[in-house]
């Protein structure tokens, strides 16, 4: 059953909530993570349509999210001081206003003031060129540094970024990458000079198994049954320190009608 | 166990006289230790593994191999650097049962960071490497189950006989002297056992049948007459508890959390140790049994005539229907509570005497059960006690239930939490597979509390598995019962199918599954163990050297599983089977016993590769320590 978007509205953001609670998400731990994601949002807007409101305003986006979400409840159980917040952001403009967007609502959403990580994931669609990525990195890094200065991001790290332009974006950065994250199939092939250089720098490498695009425009439509413009899509995972266990999983993707 | 302390033991008599003593203070102790520590929070996860090794000697001319008596000689060098370390030592030593055997830990445990997977191996590479360094020419350490001919004629050495009517064991194969001398504990045991039960402990395993097996298989029916003629007998403590274990302990963050994973992990100990088969081998004959356990369970048990229900119950107050080491009887969370379905043997004045003490029903009666069982071992030094500080009474009773699992209070005055042990795994060959086999039952732990998992089943239903699971090629063949629904969570009603329909929880069925089914998954049926893991691996940060290693790991039991590989069961069968020297007589002679551990020393050290037992990738990215990066985190 398609989503149908109400005219009036030119931005949607779309809350799964925690989805550790969805046992049809459980129960098929083979789904990849666009799959887990495309249903993760059917489930969150059936639920919202069987009795949400969908009323908005012009200049608000429309958020849709569960009713019977227990991601505050999550949330609540621990003390804040006891968890590890992480949020990894798939983005493909150097728009500031986007990243700055999803961090924010992140923020609202989990009802926290600061995280543990965030990791960029920047990926330009094949036709918009390849131009500049670094630079266009450096853009997205400027919004982070400032997030970390203000103690909002104790780490800030990148996913899928070649070796080289990781370095050069490390030796230009004012406040320094300490995560960059590998695709999981190549984890036990990584080239020694990235391994070394991590060691040397005390730079986390770190594992994730996420495809190039998190969510591709034939999924959108899927989904929404119209094509929409993905701005961006976040990702959040909320650990308890030092048990090893994961208590919050969900995502937050935002999305224009233009 | 910690260091032993040394003492006096009292002979049976005296112990026996003074079990009420011992359970009434030890029942004290515990209701106080429960009012202490009952609302301690907070701890985080710390774990750690425990392996025992054989020490094998070797006489490459005359092509034999035997169990070499000198555990207590080497232990006491490792204890050594222990004494004058304690808290810098990476590996902690202890001793175990036979004179022949050790058991290794981590110097301190694991912690709960994702990259503490990636020592494990590296650790137990130089616990091996340590004890190496104090062998003599000719002796290797084994982690092997069971000796293949432990109990045959000079099986030991140097060469000892069995003394049938007179001390600790008085068994027609097993020699008092193979058992650990160097604390009066093991001997104890072994003749307080006997004595309590009234006569000697029998074991009995069916025989392989193979085209030349003779049936009586040896005349041991002659000597006794709890021999049965198509299984190999065996009479002695030793045969049970010289066989080698992997076990593990895991601390909870606070005692709920040791219920239920203490519930959860109960239905997979019989998975566990399906998987993990590795002892087909006893007493110099193949048998039709794939596992330690019941040999163990039959080896210790001290149940008398009428326990037993042979005779009607006159000296004795109960009966009962299992061995002090067996699967566990009940379970401990309120998920639990209602698949306790096997009436529980307890005494109803200690229950309502917890119960007074407010301790809940469901571990009052597990408290209580516990406690149908007399001391077996009881020290001079010991008899009286401090019930407001002191806990080995407590602990005396406690740690002689060798339970499938073992639900384990904080002990006095320690940093140390509540705490589950995991006892049913076989020990492997090499390290790579008992790392593989550790790091996937703590993965397990923290997928089943990340997802909210429920894997509960009937405790009768355990019961049943746990036979099934020792049965020849059960990992590749049997069937377990196994919950379907293994999620826990309400959704909203309209997004899940399964609990809507009707009155009854459709959700609670549970069905014949393999272990392939199980750790794998069937399409559309069970999600399967591993990729639960692998999910909840994509929502951890885990640093690629790690994952590699997990990877490898989790290959390693996925192929275990399928039956790609083999056990170390079916491939310890497949090579007596197939060596030139057997006859089809279900017999393993001294050629090729020597020839079997010969090899198998070969393949631990890397020497010769062996994929059918292995696979292809053992060679995981384990190191010493945790790279500095992932330090600066947040665990202490």
């Amino acid at each position: 059953m398609a989503f149908k978007l109400n005219e009036s509205a030119k931005n949607v953001i779309i809350n799964t909530g925690n989805i550790l609670s969805l046992n049809d998400i459980t129960k098929k731990p083979g789904q990849n993570p666009t799959e887990e994601l495309v249903e993760a949002l059917n489930i969150t807007i059936k639920d919202f349509q069987n009795g949400g409101n969908l009323q908005s305003h012009v200049e608000q986006p429309l958020v849709i999210t569960r009713r019977h979400d227990d991601l505050s409840n999550k949330m609540a159980e621990h003390e804040i001081g006891d968890l590890k917040i992480g949020l990894k952001v798939f983005i493909g403009s150097d728009n500031e206003q986007y990243l700055i967007e999803a961090l924010e609502k992140a923020f609202t959403s989990l009802n926290i003031n600061s995280v543990h990580n965030v990791i960029i994931a920047y990926h330009e669609k094949q036709n918009e060129g390849q131009n500049d990525i670094i630079g266009k990195i450096k853009n997205i890094w400027k919004t982070l540094e400032s997030y970390a200065r203000d103690k909002k991001i104790f780490q800030i790290g990148l996913s899928d970024i070649e070796e080289n332009a990781f370095r050069s974006i490390y030796d230009w950065a004012d406040v320094k990458p300490s995560i960059i994250q590998i695709n999981l199939a190549t984890c036990c092939v990584v080239p020694p000079t990235l391994q070394a250089f991590c060691k040397d720098n005390e730079v986390q490498l770190l594992t994730h198994s996420d495809p190039n695009e998190i969510l591709p425009e034939s999924s959108i439509e899927s989904v929404f049954g119209i094509q929409l413009k993905l701005k961006w899509a976040l990702r959040f995972l909320v650990h308890i320190k030092c048990r090893g266990v994961l208590t919050t999983k969900g995502y937050l993707v935002s999305l224009s009608n233009v | 166990m910690g260091l032993l302390t040394e003492g006096s033991p009292l002979s049976w008599e005296e112990t026996k006289n003074l079990s009420d003593h011992v359970r009434t203070h030890g029942i004290t102790q515990f209701i106080n230790l429960y009012k202490r520590l009952r609302d301690r929070q907070g701890d985080i996860l710390k774990w750690g593994d425990e392996v025992e090794y054989i020490v094998v000697k070797f006489d490459h001319e005359s092509k034999t191999a035997k169990v070499s008596l000198r555990a207590q000689e080497i232990l006491t060098e490792l204890n050594q650097k222990e004494l004058a370390n304690p808290k810098g030592v990476k590996s902690l030593w202890r001793p175990e049962y036979g004179a022949y055997m050790i058991e290794g830990t981590p110097g301190q445990p694991y912690g709960g960071l994702l990259a503490h997977f990636n020592i494990v191996e590296a650790n137990m590479r130089y616990r091996r490497e340590e004890v190496s360094q104090l062998l003599q020419p000719g002796e290797a350490i084994l982690s092997l189950t069971s000796f293949p001919r432990l109990g045959c004629p000079n099986f030991t050495d140097p060469p000892t006989k069995p003394t049938p009517d007179k001390g600790a064991t008085r068994s027609l194969f097993f020699p008092d002297e193979a058992i650990f001398p160097g604390h009066p504990r093991f001997k104890t045991l072994s003749r307080n056992i006997r004595e309590r039960r009234g006569e000697k402990v029998a074991i009995n395993l069916p025989i392989y049948k193979d085209i030349n097996t003779a049936i009586p298989v040896d005349d041991s029916h002659l000597y006794s007459k709890a021999a049965l003629p198509d299984h190999v007998y065996m009479d002695a403590m030793g045969f049970g508890m010289g066989c080698c274990c992997l076990q593990l302990t895991f601390q909870a963050c606070n005692i709920q959390e040791a219920r239920t994973l203490y519930d959860q992990l109960t239905p997979l100990c019989p998975i566990m140790l399906a998987l993990t088969a590795a002892s087909p081998l006893h007493r110099g004959f193949i048998t039709d049994a794939d596992c330690r356990w019941n040999v163990i369970s039959c080896s210790v048990d001290c149940r008398t005539e009428e326990e037993r229900g042979l005779k009607p119950l006159e000296e004795n107050k109960f009966v009962i229907n299992k061995s002090r080491y067996d699967s566990i009887d009940s379970y401990l969370s309120e998920h639990g509570e209602k698949y306790n379905d096997v009436p529980l043997v307890y005494d109803q004045a200690v229950y309502d005497k917890l119960k007074a003490n407010d301790i809940d029903h469901l571990l009052a009666q597990h408290i209580a059960h516990l406690f149908i069982r007399d001391s077996v071992s009881l020290f001079s030094e010991k008899v009286e006690q401090d019930d407001e500080h002191d806990t080995d009474h407590f602990e005396n009773i406690q740690s002689t239930n060798w339970q499938t699992m073992r639900f384990k209070p904080p002990p006095p005055n320690s940093t140390i939490g509540w705490r589950v042990e995991f006892r049913p795994c076989e020990a492997q060959i090499t390290d790579f597979e008992n790392a593989a086999i550790v790091c996937f039952v703590v993965l397990l732990t923290r997928v089943i509390l990340s997802y909210q998992l429920n894997f509960i089943i009937p405790i009768s239903k355990v019961d049943e598995n746990m036979q099934s699971a020792q049965k020849r090629g059960a990992c590749l063949n049997g069937k377990f019962w196994f919950r379907k629904d293994i999620t826990t969570t309400v959704s909203p009603p309209e997004a899940n199918e399964c609990c809507k329909k009707g009155f009854v929880s459709c959700c609670d069925v549970y069905e014949p599954m393999t272990i392939n089914q199980i750790i794998n998954g069937k399409e559309g049926e069970f999600p399967g163990l591993i990729p639960l893991i692998n999910s909840y691996l994509s929502g951890m940060d885990v640093d690629a050297d790690t994952h590699c290693t997990i990877q490898q790991y989790l290959k390693f039991i996925q192929q275990r599983a399928s039956g790609e590989i083999l056990t170390t069961a079916s491939w310890l069968r497949k090579f007596v089977t197939t060596h030139s020297d057997y006859k089809q007589d279900s017999k393993v002679t001294e050629l090729i016993n020597y020839d079997l551990l010969n090899t198998i020393y070969r393949i631990q050290k890397s020497e010769v590769s062996c994929p059918e037992l292995l696979g292809h990738s053992v060679t995981s990215k384990t190191k010493e320590s945790i790279p500095a990066a992932l330090f600066k985190d947040v665990c202490p």
